[in-house]
């Protein structure tokens, strides 16, 4: 597996069972999940409230031991406290002091990190900048609105420059305005090669941002895989132009039904979004200088971030494993052990399963906005086909090559098939 | 320790700004500032300055135990409230957190303390200087309550060679030839005590002399020492005044001497200043006691002095200042309350805020009570059923007391209230069982405790 794809977290039978005061099994919050987050790509976990979400990013961060299974962050426990100098985490509700204002805030966490004086002063204000925050920072975080608190726990996740960033619900909270800057805020930081896990319920924003998700429910994955793979009808064909007369549009709808025996299902206007239309507006006003209280910031990504290279981190936390033995141990990583021949083949399936990259033009809708620079607004403007649907198609994973009976079997024993379960 | 102080700085501001801290200064403030002028009714400005000490002192010790508590509640909140999520997700060790929060709510108690002990100080000087009159009592306060002085016992005379020649005489000349059951050596112990007991008993005009010795203090007369004794009187016919006469100093070895005639309340603890230089060069102190009446005009009773014990004649002179006693009694409150943090942050650790802080509470109570608790055991009766209870309290308090400490016996409230020394080895002991071993102990397992748990799941 190369460099860039190798993985950060990887879980193997997860399973976490929450105890009553009477040590008697309550839930089973996560139930025997297999999780890879690969270097560099932003990944989704989606899931319905109390589908385990926040209990597997809990596990990842040390803060709930898992009951069952093994679960690595760079090679390592996430317990270790070396592996968490490389995280940034932002929970799902904003927790920070209330006592303290947003700067001493940084300062706090920035200490933690034992940054030089002049370097903490510095990501301080940038990181001000960058929320929007920087004329409101003297205040107290208790008297901040959620929002506005979010966007400090949005800082302080970034203050270490972290090479994995885990982001619990990062827009709850937050006006379309501020949802947008994460969102964009996201895409810059993949794109500098920072590995990013979100966990969200709103589906709109893990669509925009994410490479890869995983979908969870009852603690147990339901479907994973590439967005768009996800995503794509392959059953459909979207066709978006310039406004055409009614004329073009009979002579098309005429070679559709002669040519290919096919009914086009529906003809009419694309509307915008929502979240387009709203931004459009504020920046209207923006544009006029209206005055407002709120949080006001460009999002634009502070320089310091991603000026690490990625790549180190896992032998930098490896070389110091072997330095100091005893502080802790090195979980060796599920995929780096020698694989045996089944396995081996096996693995190629995997890859060519779940991870394949798209190649070529897979999504077959064009965009009119796909000429605008933003990753997020080039995802997010493909148009729905709003006609009725024949069936609610099941959530799939795209196979380029089908595999054999004999080799499903394989697949099934490794991953643990969620289709299959599911059948069950 | 960047981290360890990362942390108690956030909890040192969170104390500061809550306003717990600024209540409790604003208390200390109405205290130290009020009893001054509450407490004029007392019949002298130096049992003022004494019950100025005692209140003031008593209640630093209380508040700050209390706002130990409200400090320590933070962590409470914080694995309640989710703030420890976050912090817990960032590269300090666990044990670094828990140091550090105790690190803070140690250092908002010292500095509490500091500026307590300095107000304490200052008023009770002030009240010394602008509000006593009486010379007597301004001699009282400088020389009794705000000094810091070492008492020592009379010398005890050595009667054994009296007692062997005395037993040897009548040996020899056969009293003992009648005795049923003699036993030589209970025989000596009777007679040294009689021969004790004839010393302390001074019958109508005679004298007895007494001898301080290792009196280490400055021998220039504008200093004083306290003679202090409590005698009893037989009286014929019966009296309330024993009138007599004491001379302090020895003319042999050169030192001033000093004649005080005195009419004593009897029954009562009586006290006399001597100028320092009635002490002689080789550190000893001659006292006189004379069983004669000085006041002419007033009756001569045939009054018969004695003291119970040697014990009951005692001297106290100037070790240290006032201040120094002050900031060691401060230091030992200091230790109790770092012990007390401990224990309220492993409480905290493992509970949530009620049940925390009542724990804490239990501790405080119990380490406070521990000298009435076990003194109540022994006096208990337990007799019949009883037995079986008194026996599970034993245990079970033995083990108590083996982990929780008893406070009192880290305390110099009430010397300091009497001008006496609170010791420098007494405080090092403190420190040694307070926070070497105690707080050492009880952090070292608040860290493994908080270590173990999981800090995103709520605690009952």
């Amino acid at each position: 597996m190369s460099e860039r794809n190798a993985p950060i977290v990887q879980t193997a039978g997860l399973t976490k069972v929450f105890k009553d005061f009477w040590r008697r099994d309550r839930v089973a919050a996560v139930n025997d999940l297999n999780l890879e987050v690969r270097r560099g790509e932003v990944f989704g976990l989606l899931g319905p409230n109390g589908s385990g979400k926040s209990t597997t990013i809990k596990m990842l961060l040390g803060l709930l031991y898992p009951t069952r299974g093994r679960i690595s962050v760079f090679g390592r426990p996430p317990t270790d406290v070396a592996v968490k100098e490389h995280i940034g985490f932002l929970p799902e509700e904003s927790f920070l002091y209330r006592f303290l204002d947003a700067r001493e805030t940084l300062d706090l966490y920035g200490r933690i990190f034992k940054q030089h004086t002049r370097v903490r002063r510095e990501r301080i204000e940038k990181l001000l900048d960058m929320v929007g925050l920087r004329s409101e920072a003297g205040r107290r975080i208790g008297e901040y609105s959620k929002g506005m608190a979010r966007r400090i726990g949005l800082a302080q996740a970034l203050i270490n420059d972290p090479e994995f960033l885990i982001l619990d619900e990062p827009t709850a909270g937050l006006d379309p305005i501020g949802i947008r800057q994460i969102k964009d805020v996201i895409r810059q930081l993949a794109d500098k090669g920072k590995t990013i896990l979100l966990s969200s319920h709103l589906l709109a924003d893990v669509e925009d941002v994410c490479d890869r998700i995983t979908i969870l429910y009852g603690g147990r994955v339901r479907a994973d895989g590439p967005v768009n793979e996800l995503l794509s009808r392959e059953d459909r064909t979207q066709i978006i132009s310039e406004k055409l007369t009614e004329d073009t549009i009979k002579k098309i709808r005429h070679l559709i039904e002669d040519g290919e025996h096919k009914a086009i299902l529906k003809v009419g206007a694309p509307s915008d979004r929502l979240e387009a239309f709203f931004m459009h507006t504020v920046e209207q006003a923006e544009a006029a200088n209206v005055r407002s209280s709120g949080a006001k910031g460009s999002g634009a990504l502070p320089d310091f971030l991603g000026t690490r290279k990625p790549a180190n981190v896992v032998e930098s936390l490896v070389a110091a494993a072997d330095v100091k033995p005893t502080h802790s141990k090195t979980i060796e990583p599920v995929a780096l052990r020698q694989p045996k021949r089944e396995e081996q083949r096996a693995a190629q399936l995997i890859e060519q399963l779940v991870c394949k990259e798209p190649t070529g033009p897979v999504a077959k809708s064009v965009s009119p906005e796909s000429a605008t620079p933003t990753p997020a607004s080039q995802k997010s403007a493909a148009p729905e086909p709003a006609a009725p649907e024949p069936a609610t198609p099941e959530p799939k994973k795209v196979l380029p090559d089908e595999p054999s009976a004999g080799d499903r079997s394989v697949i099934d024993n490794l991953i643990g098939r969620t289709e299959k379960r599911d059948d069950d | 320790m960047t981290r360890i102080w990362a942390v108690a700085r956030q909890t040192i501001a969170e104390g500061v700004r809550m306003k717990v801290a600024l209540v409790f200064i604003a208390f200390i403030l109405l205290i130290l500032g009020g009893l001054p002028f509450v407490l004029r009714n007392e019949d002298s400005v130096s049992s003022a300055v004494q019950t100025f000490l005692s209140f003031s002192l008593a209640g630093l010790n209380f508040f700050l135990c209390l706002l130990t508590i409200f400090l320590t509640r933070s962590l409470s909140e914080e694995i309640a409230g989710g703030q420890i999520l976050l912090m817990m997700a960032k590269p300090v060790p666990r044990w670094q957190f828990v140091v550090g929060k105790w690190l803070g709510i140690v250092t908002i108690n010292g500095v509490l303390l500091v500026f307590s002990g300095l107000a304490i100080f200052f008023v009770a000087h002030g009240m010394a200087k602008y509000q006593a009159t009486d010379e007597y009592d301004k001699l009282r306060l400088r020389d009794e309550i705000l000094t810091a002085r070492h008492g020592i016992k009379v010398d005890i005379p050595d009667f054994r060679q009296d007692a062997e020649d005395y037993f040897n005489d009548r040996l020899e000349s056969g009293g003992y030839s009648g005795v049923i059951d003699f036993d030589p050596k209970r025989e000596r112990n009777r007679l040294l005590d009689d021969f004790a007991q004839i010393d302390r008993t001074i019958y109508p005009l005679e004298s007895r002399d007494y001898l301080f010795s290792n009196i280490r203090c400055d021998r220039t007369a504008d200093r004083t020492v306290q003679v202090r004794y409590e005698a009893e009187v037989w009286a014929y016919p019966p009296d309330e005044i024993l009138r007599c006469v004491w001379v302090f100093g020895d003319l042999d070895k050169g030192t001033s001497q000093y004649v005080f005639h005195r009419r004593d309340v009897i029954a009562r603890r009586q006290s006399i200043f001597v100028p320092a230089d009635a002490i002689a060069a080789d550190r000893t102190l001659k006292a006189t006691l004379i069983n004669q009446n000085p006041f002419e005009g007033e009756p001569q009773f045939g009054n018969t002095i004695s003291f119970t014990t040697y014990d009951v004649i005692e001297m106290f002179f100037p070790v240290g200042t006032f201040g120094g006693n002050l900031a060691r009694q401060l230091t030992l409150v200091f230790c109790r309350l770092m012990l007390l943090a401990a224990f309220a942050m492993m409480a905290a650790c493992l509970f949530s805020f009620p049940v925390a802080c009542l724990m804490t509470f239990c501790f405080i109570v119990m380490a406070s009570m521990t000298g009435y608790l076990s003194g109540s055991l022994i006096h208990f009766e337990s007799e019949g059923a009883y037995y079986w209870f008194k026996k599970f309290a034993e245990v079970l308090y033995s083990v108590l007391f083996f982990i929780i400490p008893d406070f009192s016996r880290y305390d110099g409230a009430s010397l300091l209230v009497n001008g006496r020394n609170v010791t420098l080895m007494w405080v090092l002991t403190g420190i040694r069982d307070l926070v070497l071993i105690g707080t050492t102990a009880v952090g070292l397992l608040a860290c493994i405790l908080f270590q173990r748990r999981e800090v995103a799941e709520t605690s009952f």
